[in-house]
């Protein structure tokens, strides 16, 4: 699925039939591994670059930091060619394994990095400290890297990617090795940078976490690609509409179906008990553990983003917004803030939502019918994210595991329950209050 | 494990403790202090004995039978200021030493045997040369101890001196002081070592990628103990070195032996070393993917390759600065121990431990019309040349040449030969300097007589200089080996030329009455263009072994150089096999060469003969494109006593320093920046 290439200020990485293709030692071709990609990466978004394994992602990648060559294509970053080493002065990179030098401590690890951006000494050991700090692992900073874990590796290899406080930050599989909690805190790291104004490229063959981080991504198999967009529009199913309500009885969900197939002629596809999801449970647990300060001896939970990673345009009184912000989500279950557009969406969105249920109340009110009891109706899960205006519920599930707003539907001449509305209309506020 | 870790804390947090630093600092340096003032003011009092003797021996009488003369024959002894020097087996040298007039003409030489017996033993020679240097040592202790305690390694220093004590009074009890010595200054040295890397990290502590990555090279060999473990076997095993080397031979070749024993270990460590490393950290960087979390930053492919390159040089100069200061202790252990007599000590002095530059007598020429003559005469008396002339065998040319040839070599030999009975006149040129600076030189010579038994000794006769100033001295050589002769500087003519009469006489100890005092010698004499050569002081041994370890470096720099570019382009196994192959080649050239002339196969076989030629062709190429390293040869004049100049320097610096390993660098770095850091994962196709 091509995309015309685009030229603009804003683009960071803009690639043009791109090509890699892998030669054994007679240079007869062995692997093409990319195969005429386009693409471009616009700054202050977060590009996700998916795809199955082996399916070129981290070619993509090296070929953009210089550590293959492209066969054929044109590959630009920064408006020069990769291999330009002025052009890495800009750029963070988190390979796909953290390769670390085994005996050099995490502060050792980050004074060295930071030599080879030529920070001076002051500058470094600010850094490292905060960068520490934030990965959570200010108490290990001087036991040697071959002794970590592999979570705590990939900890300290985030913290190097981010010591020159890059301009466009590469993530090859970021969550790869981490337990839920530490997936959550980069997640929220990745938003928060976002918000921050860097430009975020990440690859992953997991999807659950990049759909909740992306907003552009381009789906690779085979080398090619298959599919690219933004995450609404790639994820949106307009087909289905979720409701998440307070338990009700099976009187109430028989009326509510009842109106659903007066007003519209459909009935519900399934009725069920919203679960706990396990990272929700692990979350919680853990968060119990660290409020009886029961003692660990891995990486800590991370602090507060470091202070040198600001968005220049936000200003002194964005940074103070964006703080509290970033306070409020250090809890292990954050919700983080939606971007910008995200927002519009919601907006949008929302506004629907509401045009929805005025009518909804409006009909309720000339019927003057109070909806039935019944079984619980399905609920979105409290996984703590909201992805902006799109909800999504197959057919059969027992329950979703992501949050959404319901969608406009069609007109409704059915009354409903006005406490069930007053309650919907309740959960929608707070969710969107939060994060 | 946790009691250990305790005690590790404890220890950590004691090292923390300012109180303790500057309590380390302060004892030691105490102790240092004073060690010093003891062995300044002895090395000082036998500084003014050492100057009045000759005053006192100068008046010595024998046939006056004055005072001094009597208790000198008698007693072997002298009495300065009330304190009497000398020992009683000094008595019948002292004797040998009165000339016919009753006067001591080695004044020097007597002075030294007297001033000898009043050195203590625990007073090092050079300290005794020169008490300053006492002072210049503890300073240096101080200033270790100081910079020791102020980057938190009090508790090492501490813990280091008390297992050098432990380990030192453990062998003493079992054995000599010198092994005791030899044994306690290992964990000595090894923490010199440590001290040592630490100033190196400092200095590469800046913020530039080559720095960085050269830093990151040193702090991994010593994380990983690469650089410890070379660390430890050079002062391990210089320190043991004097107790290989047999005390009854002359202790010249005592001093000699630990010397070129001791180079070549660090020498050779410091290669092994460099091999390993450079290959290892480079080879297994890329292999380990370390190198792609480096190599996109902003650093060039040149500056990791230089930084890797600056990382294996410095921790040379580590490793060399360390031995270099064991070696140099240990030398004045092995110097302190009894010569064989005053020779043998006067040689350590002035053929060992001195750099000495070489010069060949000017040989006379054959002038150039004598020499046409010469040729033209052959021609036409040859009656085979003529033959090969007439059917075209040989042009005129190749003729000539070949004539011509044979006279020069004939003329030359003639030079170099002293039939029985005879004299030949040698005349050694440019020696203003020397004359001025007195003292002796040293006349080198390899002769051959007779059958040149090396069981018999010949004899003959060597006069220096001309009319007032000529001295002889009558000797006996061993043929087809070199010997050596003293001659003294005061001999050298008013022109800096130094004239050398070679007599093929013996001098007749025992001749009676109407005897002559000179006989024939048996055989004529004959010896090698080089055979004769003139030895004379230019400089002193520290200069000259620091000019020395230069040259040693800039020869390592490129090892390293050829190590890390290797490393870059192919495995670990390989790139160790080519430079392990280079610096075989490179160190054992002259040999090389040698072999190669004397390579055939005596054999018809075809096949023989294509495997012979190629062979010697690729032998050819490495010694030919080999020989300015093996040339580059540092060590051996240095054990020998010959200077190492500054051009020698130079010239190794420019041409192995900078030309071959910039050019290596250029080749590595074309190929390196085309090679994909990244390899293929995926399942494409």
């Amino acid at each position: 699925m091509a995309t015309p290439a685009r030229t603009s200020e804003d683009t960071i990485v803009e690639a043009v039939g791109l090509t890699k293709t892998f030669n054994d030692f007679w240079m007869r071709a062995t692997a093409r591994a990319v195969d005429g990609i386009d693409f471009h990466i616009d700054r202050h978004e977060i590009f996700g670059l998916l795809g199955p394994n082996g399916s070129g992602k981290s070619t993509t990648i090296k070929m953009i930091l210089g550590l293959l060559h492209k066969s054929r294509g044109k590959l630009v970053v920064f408006g020069r060619d990769p291999s330009d080493v002025a052009v890495k002065r800009k750029i963070g990179y988190l390979p796909e394994e953290t390769y670390l030098y085994r005996f050099l401590n995490p502060t050792e690890t980050l004074d060295y990095y930071g030599k080879l951006f030529g920070l001076d000494r002051r500058t470094r050991r600010r850094r490292t400290e905060e960068l520490l700090d934030m990965v959570g692992l200010t108490q290990v900073a001087h036991r040697p890297a071959g002794e970590f874990s592999k979570g705590m590796a990939r900890r300290l290899g985030l913290a190097q990617a981010l010591v020159n406080d890059p301009e466009l930050l590469i993530l090859d599989e970021p969550t790869s090795g981490l337990d839920p909690l530490g997936t959550r805190q980069v997640k929220d790291l990745i938003l928060e940078l976002g918000r921050r104004g860097k430009t975020i490229l990440l690859t992953s063959h997991l999807l659950a976490d990049v759909e909740d981080v992306c907003s552009r991504m381009v789906i690779l198999y085979g080398g090619k690609i298959r599919a690219q967009g933004t995450a609404t529009e790639m994820l949106a199913d307009s087909q289905h509409t979720l409701i998440r309500a307070p338990r009700l009885d099976e009187k109430t969900i028989r009326a509510v179906e009842e109106t659903l197939q007066r007003l519209q002629g459909v009935g519900i596809e399934s009725v069920a008990a919203p679960r706990q999801s396990l990272e929700e449970l692990f979350l919680d647990i853990v968060e119990r553990a660290r409020a009886e300060q029961i003692a660990t001896s891995g990486a800590q939970s991370g602090g507060r983003i470091a202070s040198f990673l600001q968005d220049d345009a936000a200003g002194a009184t964005g940074g103070e917004m964006v703080d509290q912000l970033v306070n409020a989500a250090a809890q292990p279950a954050a919700v983080a803030a939606p971007s910008a557009s995200r927002q519009a969406d919601a907006a949008a969105a929302k506004a629907a939502d509401n045009a929805v249920l005025d009518q909804l109340l409006a009909q309720s009110a000339d019927a003057g019918r109070p909806a039935s009891g019944g079984s619980a109706a399905p609920a979105p899960s409290a996984s703590g994210t909201s992805s902006a205006g799109s909800a999504v519920s197959k057919p059969g599930d027992a329950g979703p595991t992501g949050s959404g707003k319901p969608r406009a539907g069609g007109g409704a001449d059915r009354a409903v329950d006005q406490g069930v509305i007053d309650s919907l209309l309740g959960d929608s506020n707070s969710k969107e209050g939060r994060g | 494990m946790s009691a250990l870790r305790v005690v590790q804390d404890k220890l950590a947090d004691l090292g923390r403790m300012r109180g303790f630093r500057a309590a380390v600092a302060v004892v030691l340096s105490a102790l240092a202090v004073i060690a010093a003032v003891v062995l300044h003011n002895e090395g000082s009092r036998l500084q003014s004995i050492s100057a009045k003797v000759p005053d006192i021996l100068a008046t010595a009488d024998l046939n006056a039978r004055n005072a001094v003369a009597t208790e000198l024959v008698t007693k072997g002894t002298v009495t300065v200021d009330g304190l009497t020097i000398g020992d009683e087996a000094l008595a019948k040298r002292m004797e040998l030493m009165f000339t016919p007039q009753g006067r001591i003409e080695k004044i020097g030489e007597a002075a030294a045997q007297l001033i000898a017996t009043e050195r203590p033993e625990w007073l090092p020679i050079p300290v005794a040369q020169d008490p300053s240097l006492a002072l210049l040592a503890a300073a240096v202790v101080v200033a270790v101890v100081i910079v020791a305690c102020l980057t938190g390694l009090a508790v090492q220093l501490v813990a280091v001196l008390l297992a050098s004590g432990l380990l030192g009074g453990l062998v003493l009890a079992v054995s000599s002081a010198h092994l005791a010595a030899s044994v306690a200054a290992v964990p000595l040295l090894l923490f010199t070592f440590s001290l040592v890397v630490g100033v190196v990290l400092v200095l590469l502590d800046r913020p530039s990628p080559m720095c960085a990555v050269a830093g990151s090279v040193v702090r991994e060999a010593m994380r990983l103990r690469i650089a410890v473990a070379f660390a430890a076997l050079a002062v391990s095993v210089i320190p043991l070195l004097p107790q290989a080397i047999d005390p009854s031979t002359p202790l010249r070749y005592q001093v000699q032996t630990f010397l070129s024993r001791s180079l070549d270990t660090m020498y050779l460590v410091c290669a092994f070393l460099t091999v390993f490393l450079g290959c290892a950290t480079v080879a297994f960087e890329i292999r380990d993917r370390q190198a792609w979390t480096t190599l996109t930053k902003p650093v060039s492919r040149l500056s990791w390759l230089a930084g890797k390159w600056l990382g294996i040089v410095a921790l040379n100069a580590a490793v060399l600065l360390t031995c270099t200061i064991a070696m140099y202790a240990f030398l004045a252990q092995v110097r302190s121990r009894p010569p064989q007599d005053v020779f043998d000590a006067m040689a350590v002095e002035e053929e060992v431990l001195v750099a000495r530059v070489g010069g060949f007598p000017e040989y006379d020429r054959v002038p150039t019309e004598r020499l046409r003559e010469e040729v033209e005469a052959r021609i036409k008396a040859d009656p085979n040349i003529q033959a090969d002339l007439r059917e075209g065998t040989r042009t005129e040319l190749e003729v000539r040449k070949a004539q011509a040839k044979a006279i020069l070599e004939e003329y030359g030999k003639a030079q170099r030969t002293v039939a029985p009975n005879e004299e030949a006149v040698y005349r050694f040129p440019g020696l203003s300097a020397q004359r001025k600076q007195g003292g002796t030189l040293s006349l080198r010579y390899k002769f051959y007589s007779g059958e040149s038994d090396p069981h018999a000794m010949y004899p003959i006769i060597f006069l220096f200089g001309t009319g007032d100033r000529q001295q002889w001295t009558d000797h006996s050589f061993i043929a087809a080996q070199w010997n050596i002769v003293t001659v003294p500087a005061e001999s050298i003519g008013d022109d800096g030329v130094l004239e050398v009469r070679i007599q093929n006489l013996q001098f007749n100890r025992n001749a009676g009455a109407g005897e002559p005092p000179f006989l024939p010698g048996r055989y004529a004499i004959a010896f090698d263009k080089d055979g004769l050569e003139l030895l004379y002081r230019v400089g002193g041994f520290g200069d000259n072994l620091l000019r020395a370890q230069l040259v040693n470096i800039c020869k390592l720099s490129f090892l390293a150089m050829l190590a890390v570019v290797c490393a870059s382009v192919l495995s670990f196994p390989v790139a160790c096999l080519i430079v392990f192959t280079v610096l075989a080649a490179g160190s054992t050239g002259s040999f090389l060469a040698t072999s190669i002339d004397e390579y055939y196969y005596r054999t018809d076989s075809v096949g023989v003969k294509v495997f012979e030629t190629i062979v010697k062709s690729i032998a050819t190429a490495t010694e030919f494109t080999l020989r300015s390293f093996s040339e580059a040869q540092a060590n051996g004049p240095v054990v020998e006593g010959r200077f190492v100049s500054w051009i020698d320097v130079g010239r190794t610096f420019i041409l192995i320093g900078v030309a071959w390993s910039g050019a290596l660098l250029a080749l590595g770095l074309a190929v390196f920046r085309r090679k994909e850091l990244a390899i293929y994962s995926g399942q494409g196709g």
